[in-house]
C-alpha cells in the first residue's frame, strides 16, 4: 500500500493551497482530485464548449460531469428528488484540478472583523443557528496576506478597510469602459467606488504573465495563466518540491480508520481502476461544502457508526451561503467594451455603510458574450422570451447594458443540511448526497436594499430604465459555487465539527480546509476566506506534526 | 475564428486592431523564443488550441439533413425562424439554424430525438385544429400563436416531455445555433455575432 504522510483530498481553492504548504514544511503529501488537470492549452472561447454554464450544451466544462447524482429537498419535512449536474438544483463547485478557481471570476474580497461576529452583532433570528466564528480578523489578517501574495490579487484597499498590514501585491486592472461610467456616477451619490480586489495578474507576477483582458473570464479558463487559480500557483509550487504528488481523476470513497479507531488513510480509485488504499499520518479534506461533509458520513466503522467525525450529529449542518440580487440596467448609449476581466468597480455596503444589517458589496460584470447575454438577460414585463421584440431587445441592448450584482450575508438555516440520501447511490457504488436548503429571511433585507442601492447607481449612470432578476424570500435550491458552512468552525463540539484550527472535533488527524469551515457567509464572495484559512489550517497541520499533536 | 474572417464591422479595441489578430502578427515578428509555455500557446493560431473539438465541414450550396426528414425540417426551420425571426438583420433561416439541430440531433445528441419527435407530433396536432395545411404553410400569425399555444401545455414528465418542454428545447437549441460557433452548423457567416455587433 503506498504510504505518505498527508493525503489531501481536492486539489481546490482549499486543497492546493494545503498541498503547497504541507510539502514545503517537508511532508510527503499525495494530493488528489476526481476530476480532470487542465492546461492553458485546453481552454478557448466557445460559449457551447468551454463554458461552465448549464447553458453549455456539452456539459459543465469543468464539471461535475454526467453521471454524478445527489437528492435534493427545499425542507427536512418535503421529500427529495433526484437530481443530475444539468439541473439547476444540483449542489456543486466544479470538478478539476484548481476546482472553481479555474474558471471563476476571481473576485478575491476580504471579509470584514464583524462578519466574524454576527451572533455577538444581531443575535440569532429565530429559525437559524448562528454563531460567531472561533476566530477573529484579526486572526486571519496575516493569511489573507499571504493568500494575496502567494496567489497573486490585485487591488486597491477599500474605502472601508477591512485593516491590513501591506498593500496588494500588484495594482488593478486598467478600467473598462463601465467603470468610467459607473465611478462617476457614484461620486455623484456621494458613494465610494473602488476597483473590486482580483485574483488576476494585472502586472507580470512570479513567471506568469498579466491579463490579456480578453472577454472569457468568468466561467472559462485562462489561456494566458493569468487567473491565480491554484492549478497555475500553489499546485505547480506544491509539485516542485518533489514532494508532492498530484493524482488527478482519482476519487475517495471514504476515509479509513485502523484497528484502534484512528483514521489512517483513504480509499480511492484512478478512473477505472481497483480500488486501492493510500496510508497516511494526517488527512485533509478539502472536497467542497457538498462532498466534504459526505466524505464523511461514507466514513463509518464501529467507532464512528454514524460517519467520521459525527458523534454528534453535526456533519452536514448549519450549511448556507451568501445571497444575491442581480439588477441590469439599460441606456441609449454604448456603456460597455469588450476589455475583460468584467469586474471593474465595487461598492462596499456593510455595517456602518448599510442600512440593513450587515449588507454587502455591489459590483459589475461580467463581459459581454452572446449566448450569456441572450440567455440572461431579465425582460422587460410582457416581452415574450422569443420572437421579434425580444430579437430587437437583445440586439438593442447587448453593448447598452450594465449589470451590477450585489452580495449580501447568508447565515445557516436549522433545518439546512448536506447528510446521505436514504436510498441514493451513485454509479460507483457510493451513497448520494443529499441536500436539504433555503436561505434564511435574514438574507432578504438586505438582498433588497443593496438592489435598490444598484439601481440608484445605475441611473444615475445614465440608465432609462432598470429590471432587477426578482428575489424570493427565503429561496430554496440547490447550493451554488458560494456553498460554505457544513463543517464548521466552532469551540462547542455539540455545534461545530472543527475546532479553530480546523480539526475535526475529537479527531487529531483529520482536517477540514475548503468552505464548509465557514461559520457563516459573508458579505462577498468567500473564495479568498476559503484561502486565507487554507492557509491558517495548513500552519496548524504542519504545527501538530512537527510538534507530535496529532496524537491528540 | 481565424483572422481573414473579420465580417463584423470592428469596434476597434484602444490598439485598433482585434486582440487575436495582433497576437498573431507578433508570433510572426518575434518567433517563439523563450516564452512561457503559457505564451506560446496563446500565440499559436486560435485554431491549433482547439485540435480536441468536433470539426463538422464546410459545405457550400444546399446542406442535405442528416437526421431530419424534409418535412421535418421544414417544421424546425419555421419554429426556428418564429424564434429568431428576421427584420432589418437576417433570423435562423438565413443562419441555418435546422442545420445545427439536425446535426446534433444526428450526432452528439441523439438522445433528444424523442423530444422532437413527441414535439412535431404536438405540433401537427395543433396545427390540424386550425388548418389542412402543414405548419411551416401557414402565415406567420398564425404560427406564432400556434407555438404560444405549444409553449403553454402542461409540463411534462421525466419520461415523457410535454409540448411546453419541446418548445423549450427548440428555443435552447435556437439560441446556440444562432450564437454559437458556425463549426456547428449554424450562425451563418457570423450573422449572429453581426447582430449583436460582437467581435469574437
Amino acid at each position: 500500500m503506498e504510504q505518505v504522510d498527508a493525503v489531501v483530498v481536492g486539489a481546490g481553492a482549499g486543497g492546493g493551497i494545503v498541498a503547497k504548504e504541507l510539502a514545503v514544511a517537508g511532508l510527503r503529501v499525495m494530493l488528489l482530485d476526481r476530476g480532470p488537470s487542465f492546461t492553458a492549452s485546453d481552454f478557448g472561447h466557445d460559449e457551447l464548449f468551454d463554458s461552465q454554464e448549464r447553458w453549455n450544451p456539452h456539459g459543465l466544462r469543468f464539471g461535475p460531469y454526467r453521471g454524478e447524482v445527489q437528492s435534493f429537498r427545499p425542507d427536512s419535512d418535503k421529500p427529495s428528488r433526484v437530481v443530475t449536474p444539468s439541473d439547476a438544483d444540483f449542489s456543486a463547485v466544479a470538478r478539476c484540478v484548481g476546482g472553481g478557481t479555474r474558471s471563476y471570476q476571481a473576485l478575491s474580497w476580504r471579509y470584514h472583523p464583524q462578519t466574524f461576529r454576527l451572533k455577538t452583532l444581531y443575535g440569532v433570528p429565530a429559525g437559524s443557528t448562528v454563531e460567531d466564528w472561533p476566530i477573529s480578523y484579526d486572526d486571519l489578517e496575516p493569511y489573507y496576506e499571504k493568500a494575496e501574495y502567494d496567489l497573486g490579487v490585485c487591488g486597491e484597499p477599500g474605502p472601508y478597510g477591512p485593516r491590513r498590514q501591506k498593500p496588494y501585491p500588484m495594482p488593478p486592472l486598467p478600467a473598462n469602459r463601465e467603470a468610467e461610467v459607473l465611478f462617476p456616477a457614484a461620486r455623484r451619490l456621494g458613494w465610494k467606488p473602488f476597483p473590486p480586489p482580483l485574483a488576476i495578474l494585472s502586472q507580470p507576477y512570479r513567471g506568469r504573465p498579466a491579463c490579456i483582458c480578453c472577454p472569457c473570464c468568468l466561467s472559462y479558463g485562462c489561456e494566458a495563466d493569468a487567473k491565480s487559480d491554484t492549478a497555475v500557483t500553489v499546485i505547480p509550487e506544491a509539485l516542485k518540491t518533489g514532494l508532492c504528488t498530484l493524482r488527478a481523476g482519482t476519487l475517495v470513497r471514504e476515509i479509513t480508520v485502523d484497528a484502534g479507531g484512528r483514521p489512517n488513510g483513504v480509499v480511492c480509485r484512478s478512473g477505472k481502476g481497483p480500488w486501492q488504499g493510500i496510508s497516511a499520518r494526517v488527512i485533509v479534506v478539502a472536497a467542497s461544502a457538498t462532498e466534504t461533509p459526505r466524505l464523511l458520513l461514507n466514513s463509518r466503522s464501529k467507532w464512528f457508526p454514524t460517519g467520521l467525525g459525527n458523534h454528534q450529529d453535526q456533519v452536514g449542518r448549519h450549511v448556507n451561503e451568501d445571497q444575491g440580487a442581480v439588477v441590469f440596467g439599460f441606456f441609449d448609449e454604448i456603456v460597455g467594451d469588450s476589455l475583460g476581466p468584467g469586474p471593474s468597480f465595487a461598492l462596499d455596503f456593510q455595517f456602518a455603510h448599510a442600512e440593513v444589517p450587515a449588507g454587502g458589496v455591489i459590483y459589475n460584470g461580467f463581459s459581454r458574450l452572446p449566448i450569456r447575454f441572450v440567455d440572461t438577460v431579465p425582460r422587460p414585463e410582457g416581452m415574450k422570451s422569443w420572437g421579434g421584440e425580444f430579437k430587437d431587445f437583445y440586439r438593442r441592448y447587448f453593448w447598452k447594458h450594465i449589470r451590477a450584482y450585489c452580495i449580501a450575508h447568508g447565515i445557516p438555516r436549522e433545518g439546512n443540511r448536506v447528510d446521505l440520501d436514504p436510498e441514493l447511490r451513485d454509479s460507483d457504488g457510493i451513497r448520494a448526497a443529499r441536500v436539504t436548503n433555503r436561505a434564511h429571511a435574514w438574507s432578504f433585507p438586505q438582498q433588497e436594499w443593496l438592489a435598490s442601492r444598484a439601481e440608484l447607481l445605475l441611473k444615475e449612470a445614465g440608465a432609462k430604465f432598470t429590471i432587477r432578476h426578482p428575489v424570493a424570500r427565503e429561496q430554496a435550491g440547490g447550493l451554488g459555487q458560494h456553498q460554505s458552512g457544513s463543517c464548521r468552525m466552532g469551540t462547542d463540539s455539540r455545534s461545530s465539527v472543527t475546532d479553530r484550527t480546523g480539526r475535526v472535533h475529537d479527531v487529531p488527524n483529520v482536517f477540514v480546509a475548503d468552505g464548509s469551515l465557514m461559520t457563516n457567509a459573508g458579505g462577498g464572495n468567500p473564495c479568498l476566506t476559503i484561502q486565507a484559512l487554507a492557509y491558517w489550517v495548513s500552519d496548524h497541520v504542519v504545527r501538530a506534526w512537527k510538534g507530535g499533536g496529532l496524537n491528540g | 475564428m481565424a483572422d481573414g474572417m473579420k465580417v463584423v464591422p470592428a469596434r476597434k479595441s484602444p490598439l485598433g486592431i482585434s486582440r487575436r489578430s495582433l497576437l498573431h502578427r507578433c508570433a510572426i515578428c518575434l518567433g517563439v523564443i523563450n516564452l512561457p509555455q503559457a505564451w506560446m500557446n496563446l500565440l499559436a493560431a486560435p485554431e491549433m488550441t482547439h485540435h480536441a473539438r468536433t470539426e463538422a465541414p464546410v459545405v457550400l450550396g444546399p446542406v442535405p439533413f442528416k437526421y431530419f426528414t424534409p418535412a421535418q425540417a421544414a417544421c424546425v426551420e419555421a419554429i426556428t425562424e418564429q424564434i429568431i425571426p428576421a427584420d432589418q438583420d437576417p433570423g435562423a433561416k438565413w443562419a441555418g439554424v435546422v442545420h445545427y439541430i439536425d446535426l446534433s440531433l444526428a450526432g452528439e445528441f441523439a438522445e433528444l430525438r424523442p423530444i422532437y419527435r413527441a414535439g412535431l407530433s404536438r405540433l401537427g396536432e395543433l396545427t390540424k385544429a386550425v388548418s389542412d395545411c402543414p405548419f411551416p404553410d401557414l402565415d406567420f400569425a398564425q404560427q406564432t400563436r400556434i407555438l404560444e399555444k405549444l409553449q403553454s401545455d402542461a409540463p411534462g414528465t421525466q419520461s415523457s416531455a410535454s409540448g411546453q418542454d419541446f418548445f423549450a428545447l427548440v428555443r435552447r437549441q435556437t439560441i446556440e445555433g444562432f450564437f454559437g460557433d458556425p463549426k456547428y452548423g449554424g450562425n451563418r457567416d457570423y450573422v449572429g455575432w453581426k447582430v449583436l455587433k460582437f467581435e469574437g
